[in-house]
């Protein structure tokens, strides 16, 4: 079953357009300030693309990423909300949900992709390592608490990313992180975002089924 | 007389509401109007036939063969909306022509726009799109309906279709109805619910009424007009005719009631005029027997 064809009938016209708009222009604000960066001398603006940029382009490749799933498990809301009805009429439902959310978080894999290739060579490595590493913690929690839709997941998730990003941003600074542990917290997150990621996956269909049972 | 659809044993239950144990069937060819007070269960009934959410008991058979609801072909050949908040709220014209050529085999996206146009409401070009959200409950209604009528469709499943819309606009449906019967040469067939049948009489051929969960009569509507009738009389003769009525009402000036036909030789010894029901009254009738004799 085709996966965008299964998140176009959950988000229909325009959401791919949206992250694909969101991510190039994330890539493109990084290429120009990374160019300028290396050419220009300028204490205040070099620290402000090299510490800055890459927490800005976390948050803004993680908010897409995040928007890309959280628009499909919004989707699996109680029976009073508008759409329910809808999405719940429709033939192999729970498949789509299934396929919808894989491809949410394949468009997060594609928006990082892209990033990194131009930010390895423009930014410091450590600052990049940072970035994909708050992508994939972020990512790994919003498949988890997401497939739950409920206000406290998103509020659990939201805080802990929010240290993540401040704490985060000051410890990966070039001068701050010793080179060894970088691989082992680019692990550590992958762990979280494979779990994360791989129970959302596993579990969408049956907890797709579980609202109608209400 | 073949059946588009049979429910045997079916149940659906809630902490505080049980909808069954109901055995009925829908006609083929035919348009069925599902009449009931508010909170009768009509709504969980057609949310339980359309597979949105599952039933705890009985079956269900589909087009003469199939039990299954969640089977691809026989969700393609039902065309299902409900009057509150179908689409998503922040869905516009556009999403729902995109999703609905996606999600159907059938979904003719020429003629939802064409149909769009013919009720004044946006098709998927509207410039600028409106959501959902700002749009009338009237104007959601006529979307929705022009959604599912503009799929190719064996059996429709309406829930109060016309119970956000204006009279002519109602009227229209009911035309659209019988045209959407006529095309199908008795092979297609409509199930749609209301509270207030006044306004769709003219689409009812069979009708199916409902109290707190429960069938309390079916049957067609020419059949039910002939079974029953609209007793009218003086207030001086209300105490002897009570007990022939099913249900009844006084004021000072006349006494009015629903009575089985067969009893209609009694009210002329009274005497009190014997009509036949228009589907209003006989739902009217019907409800307020069921609730009195609780």
């Amino acid at each position: 079953m085709n996966l965008i064809k299964s998140y176009r009938i959950f988000t229909g016209k325009g959401s791919i357009k949206c992250a694909v708009i969101a991510a190039s222009a994330n890539v493109l604000a990084n290429v120009i300030l990374g160019m300028i960066n290396k050419n220009v001398i300028n204490e205040s603006f070099n620290n402000f693309v090299d510490d800055v940029i890459p927490v800005i382009s976390a948050f803004l490749l993680s908010f897409t990423g995040g928007m890309s799933v959280l628009e499909i498990f919004a989707t699996n809301a109680p029976e009073k909300l508008a759409g329910f009805k809808y999405y719940h009429s429709l033939p192999n439902s729970a498949r789509h949900f299934q396929n919808a959310l894989i491809l949410g978080n394949i468009i997060t894999f594609i928006a990082t992709a892209v990033y990194l290739i131009p930010a390895i060579l423009l930014f410091d490595l450590a600052m990049v390592c940072y970035v994909v590493c708050f992508i994939l913690l972020a990512m790994g929690f919003l498949n988890f608490f997401g497939l739950f839709n409920k206000r406290w997941g998103y509020v659990v998730s939201f805080m802990i990313l929010g240290f993540a990003m401040g704490f985060g941003g000051s410890y990966f600074e070039k001068s701050e992180i010793p080179v060894a542990v970088i691989p082992f917290i680019v692990i550590g997150t992958s762990v979280i975002y494979l779990f994360g990621t791989l129970f959302a996956i596993f579990r969408s269909k049956s907890v797709w089924e579980k609202e109608r049972e209400k | 007389m073949d059946n588009i659809l049979t429910a045997r044993g079916l149940v659906k239950k809630y902490p505080k509401f049980t909808l069954g144990e109901l055995d009925f069937e829908l006609p083929k060819g035919f348009a069925t109007a599902l009449i009931g007070a508010n909170g009768a269960g009509k709504t969980t009934l057609i949310d339980t036939l359309c597979g949105v959410i599952r039933k705890t008991a009985g079956e269900v058979t589909y087009f003469g063969k199939d039990t299954d609801i969640d089977r691809e072909n026989v969700r393609e050949r039902i065309g299902y909306c409900s009057a509150q908040n179908f689409f998503p709220s922040g869905w516009r014209a556009c999403d729902i022509a995109q999703s609905m050529s996606i999600a159907y085999k059938k979904f003719d996206r020429d003629k939802f726009n064409k149909l769009c146009d013919e009720i004044d409401v946006d098709n998927e070009f509207a410039k600028p799109p409106v959501k959902m959200s700002k749009q009338s409950d009237g104007n959601r209604m006529r979307t929705a309906l022009a959604a599912v009528f503009a799929r190719e469709t064996d059996l429709l499943i309406l829930d109060e279709p016309g119970s956000s819309l204006d009279p002519l606009m109602r009227d229209r449906l009911c035309d659209r109805l019988r045209d959407y019967l006529d095309e199908g040469n008795g092979e297609k067939s409509i199930l749609f619910s209301t509270h207030n049948i006044a306004d769709m009489e003219n689409a009812a051929d069979y009708a199916i009424f409902m109290d707190k969960g429960r069938i309390i009569e079916r049957g067609f509507v020419e059949d039910l007009k002939e079974k029953y009738v609209i007793v009218r009389g003086e207030p001086s003769d209300y105490d002897k005719a009570k007990a022939i009525m099913l249900s009844h009402s006084v004021n000072k000036t006349v006494f009015e009631g629903l009575a089985l036909s067969e009893n209609a030789p009694k009210f002329e010894e009274l005497p009190a005029v014997c009509e036949r029901p228009t589907l209003q009254q006989l739902s009217v009738g019907l409800l307020k027997f069921a609730e009195e004799r609780k």
